[in-house]
């Protein structure tokens, strides 16, 4: 246990490749849940509301890179 | 027949804000919101704890070397410095040994850092939340506690 612990805390996980882009998931998903569990009155309605401003946050955030990509691909 | 007496308890703002930095959701927990702390705690603790495993805790969390982030981390509470104790032990027995500290490659370190850094500023929200709705529940709560004047 004490070894599972020290290599979980201690030893980094290489990330590499579509990884890089994938560890945006994790995280979008966490700041939805947490805004909507604050902005919802009705708990009922988080899981539903937080999976939609996920896809959304991921889906802007995937459009606003391609286009940088683009206008950096312009500009060069 | 017995009769209960239903004691309304109007919850202290900061005592909820200090409650919600010392452990994510407790603030909630305390005020009554118990499913919310809760989701809260789980979040927050799996966002902080994902981001230090991702890139390690001499990386993720460190006074020196992610400039302001230090900062936003700090906001998880009393586990930050705990994380830094982690990675201090971490860095003295690397020297101890005299071995060369492993240090997570980019981009782990970086995502490690912003995780651990979200965490904390979401936790910001989080306790700002709970100021609102304590604040909220005495204003609801202390004029039905106030005796009204002009009546015998």
């Amino acid at each position: 246990m004490a070894e599972f612990f020290h290599a979980l805390f201690f030893k980094p996980i290489p990330i590499t490749g579509i990884g890089r882009l994938a560890m945006l998931v994790p995280l979008a998903l966490s700041v939805s849940i947490v805004y909507k569990t604050i902005r919802c009155d009705r708990l009922r309605s988080i899981p539903v509301a937080s999976a939609m401003m996920c896809v959304a946050v991921v889906f802007f955030m995937m459009l606003i890179g391609a286009i940088l990509l683009l206008v950096f691909r312009w500009l060069a | 027949m017995a009769k209960t007496e239903h004691v309304e308890r109007a919850p202290s703002a900061p005592i909820a804000a200090i409650l919600a930095w010392v452990l994510p959701g407790l603030g909630h927990w305390w005020i009554g919101e118990r499913v919310r702390g809760l989701i809260f705690f789980v979040v927050l603790m799996v966002t902080f704890w994902g981001g230090i495993a991702v890139a390690g805790a001499s990386t993720a969390v460190t006074a020196k070397g992610n400039g302001a982030w230090i900062a936003a981390q700090l906001c998880m509470g009393p586990q930050t410095f705990a994380a830094l104790e982690l990675g201090n032990r971490e860095v003295r027995n690397a020297k101890a040994r005299e071995q060369v500290l492993y240090r997570a490659p980019w981009p782990s370190s970086n995502i490690g850092v912003v995780y651990a850094g979200v965490a904390g500023l979401l936790n910001l929200l989080v306790i700002i939340d709970v100021l609102a709705r304590s604040e909220t529940r005495r204003m609801a709560v202390v004029p039905r506690l106030r005796p009204k004047k002009g009546r015998s």
